[in-house]
């Protein structure tokens, strides 16, 4: 029996390795079939194992183990949110935030909202949650009536708010920049500090110096000879004599301003060209300011003899720089893999041969996959 | 008393002609099984392809004058491809509208250099069949649609178009959409007091404000379309949104890379019925596309024949139109420069 047994094994044999190869075909047709339809699922596991490893709140996700001094405002998909240590809240809800700027307290935020035609601005008591409107356009026929505030920013002391208006223009492709006076949160009616060029778009990027609020920094666009688009510049605004000085080289394509908290630096961002197409850099920069300049005969020699800018960030595009309230940090906006993210250098002091030098340490992604809002810009506070 | 069977030689089992046969079977089982899973995967692609081929391909038969010409810029090496773009809305006749965008795109297939070249929409130019014998370059779509621009810039221009692209404004917006939008550095804040606004409202004629602020950001395509049309605000105007519109090619090139472009038919083949033709092939643009994606930025050179260095601004004879006079001189030194490389 034994040996009959021994003979008729090899069919089973034959048989089993014909249904295994038939198995492994399957197993093989399977593959082919669903590698793109499971590749979807595999980035979901590994989405899931990743978030396992982040801190998610809605649509914005914090990077592993991250956790910031003070608080981020920033905002993203219309709304104002805000990222304290390292937790994120979503603040507003009803989509109405283009643009935000919190007060040097954190008390208030200033915000704008986007129509086709017009953009109000609207203040956030961040306490309580209300919200003030503090330009009221409503949405009707009349178009030429319209005017575009935005890009809002509070003085150091929340005495004041410095905005960009299109207000009492004839022709397209100017703003200029003007302010509001605000006391118990009303405000006063503007105040035109500045003349933007026609067909550039304007002045741009208001940032109070923080020891004295009647000097502003910001972005003027400005068309060089035979050049075909205009470059960024930044200048300082005396407002009490509407003075305006540069401060960056001409056609340095420098924007996007921000002092830090004691009022020795600004930081900004700068094009590393001025092509359209070509440019692959926004780097960010920090250059020392010194408001003594004013005093001195010829205030614009005094400012661009001063100007020393150090390249901080080169990692590709970069916008809207900004300290943290002590100053050890910077935080910016990243774009990387068609996203825009929050990211932080850390600021460290070095000595050599007897002269001291700040350098960029220690890039952090904050959120990850998060779609920051990038021509908002960001604040810090305590 | 045992009976002993021997062994079986495994040889006398299975002779080698069976196990033949057995291998055949298996290898056409294997294949059969492969491209099942092939098919299987694919199915929803090829499912769309006609709808993609009917919603897309327009042959546009060469004319008589085109089948004529004697092309100075014609190398075997050289792979024209005519891109141009309209305001479809409902202003226009459906079948005869402008093209106000207008780029000749050159793939040098020897040395994989491509050469972009904007033409000013306002170029005053002979076109066949016109009145007075001139127009402006973007009225020949409209008195003869893309035969008659294809025919007037290989005539003037003296360069051959092997394809043509066209897309109208919802298509852009589809493009850009089904990629998920593009990521942009806008140079300068662009604020425009009279964009159009054709696209959604109920009166094409209107009008509304556009701003756009400065610095990079992501846009949809809605207002990606936006920055490439306006041009009120531009001290450039047509040539400035020219330069945007390059731009745009190329952050979509971009975006086109990094994205898987197979998995986006199906909603292409859906969305772009009537606001994009072309008469490339699928597999022409299968074969194109990675050519295309492939190519480094520094090798794509980009031209715009505005003035002052290939035309200048004036008047048409009646005095009644503004116009963009083009100087042939120095646009021959530059074709004669991209075509003989």
């Amino acid at each position: 029996m034994l040996q009959t047994a021994e003979y008729t094994q090899p069919k089973k044999k034959d048989s089993c390795c014909i249904i295994f190869l038939i198995f492994c075909l399957l197993i093989l047709a399977v593959i082919v079939i669903g590698t793109a339809k499971f590749s979807g699922t595999i980035e979901k596991i590994v989405s899931y194992i990743t978030k396992q490893q982040t801190t998610s709140n809605g649509n914005v996700t914090l990077s592993n183990q991250v956790s910031i001094p003070g608080t981020i405002y920033f905002v993203q998909n219309k709304n104002l949110w805000k990222l304290s240590g390292s937790t994120i809240m979503q603040i507003t809800h009803n989509g109405s935030v283009d643009e935000a700027s919190v007060s040097a307290d954190g008390k208030s935020a200033i915000t704008t909202q986007l129509d086709n035609n017009f953009g109000n601005i609207n203040l956030i008591d961040l306490t309580s949650g209300s919200v003030k409107a503090l330009t009221k356009q409503i949405n009707n026929n009349d178009l030429y009536q319209k005017i575009w505030y935005v890009d809002p920013t509070f003085s150091f002391d929340g005495t004041k708010i410095a905005f960009i208006s299109d207000k009492g223009k004839f022709v397209s492709g100017v703003s200029d920049l003007s302010v509001f006076e605000m006391k118990n949160q009303l405000i006063s009616s503007a105040t035109q500090l500045t003349h933007g060029y026609p067909y550039t778009g304007g002045d741009a990027d208001p940032t109070y110096y923080p020891l004295d609020s009647n000097y502003i920094v910001y972005t003027k666009y400005i068309y060089a000879l035979n050049q075909p688009q205009p470059y960024a510049q930044l200048y300082i605004l005396d407002s009490k004599n509407k003075q305006s000085f540069a401060l960056t080289p001409d056609f340095s394509g420098s924007l996007q301003p921000s002092f830090s908290p004691d009022g020795t630096y600004l930081t900004f961002t700068q094009r590393e060209s001025n092509d359209l197409v070509t440019n692959s850099h926004i780097d960010v920069y920090m250059m020392p300011f010194n408001l003594s300049n004013f005093d001195m005969k010829d205030p614009q020699s005094a400012f661009l003899q001063d100007y020393q800018s150090k390249i901080l960030v080169h990692q590709g595009i970069d916008a809207m720089p900004v300290f943290s309230p002590d100053g050890k940090h910077i935080a910016f906006i990243d774009q990387s893999n068609a996203d825009f993210n929050i990211a932080t250098e850390d600021l460290i002091t070095v000595t050599k041969q007897g002269s001291t030098t700040i350098v960029p340490k220690n890039f952090k992604l904050i959120t990850t996959k998060s779609g920051i809002t990038s021509i908002s810009r960001l604040s810090w506070v305590e | 008393m045992d009976i002993t069977i021997p062994k079986p030689d495994e040889s006398a089992v299975q002779p080698p002609k069976r196990r033949h046969m057995y291998g055949c079977c298996l290898i056409i089982f294997i294949f059969i099984l492969i491209i099942s899973g092939i098919a299987f995967y694919f199915r929803s692609y090829l499912a769309v392809i006609p709808t993609l081929l009917q919603a897309t391909q327009k042959q546009v038969p060469r004319t008589k004058t085109e089948q004529g010409l004697t092309y100075t810029y014609n190398g075997p090496q050289y792979l024209n491809i005519l891109l141009l773009g309209s305001d479809n809305d409902a202003k226009f006749n459906p079948s005869n509208v402008l093209t106000q965008t207008i780029i000749i795109v050159s793939l040098n297939t020897k040395t994989n250099q491509v050469n972009m070249i904007s033409i000013p929409r306002d170029f005053w130019v002979p076109i066949d069949g016109v009145s007075g014998g001139y127009g402006k370059i973007d009225q020949a779509s409209g008195f003869g649609g893309i035969a008659l621009t294809r025919q007037t810039i290989e005539k003037d221009f003296g360069v051959h178009i092997d394809y043509y692209a066209w897309v109208g404004l919802q298509g852009f917006v589809k493009v850009i959409d089904t990629f998920g939008g593009i990521d942009i550095d806008v140079n300068h804040p662009v604020l425009d007091d009279v964009y159009p606004n054709d696209i959604s409202g109920n009166d094409p004629y209107s009008a509304i404000r556009l701003y756009i602020p400065a610095g990079p950001q992501h846009l949809s395509g809605i207002h990606a379309l936006e920055y490439v049309r306006s041009r009120h605000g531009d001290l450039q105007g047509d040539f400035g949104r020219s330069a945007r519109q390059q731009q745009v090619l190329f952050q979509l090139k971009k975006v086109i890379e990094n994205s898987n472009v197979i998995s986006k038919i199906p909603q292409l083949a859906n969305e772009l019925q009537g606001s994009v033709v072309t008469d490339m092939s699928i597999i022409q643009l299968s074969q194109l596309a990675p050519l295309l994606t492939s190519i480094k930025t520094e090798d794509i050179h980009r031209y715009i024949l505005s003035p002052p260095t290939y035309s200048s601004d004036g008047l048409s004879p009646d005095g009644k139109q503004d116009i963009v006079k083009p100087d042939m001189t120095k646009i021959k030194v530059l074709f004669d420069q991209i075509f003989t490389h």
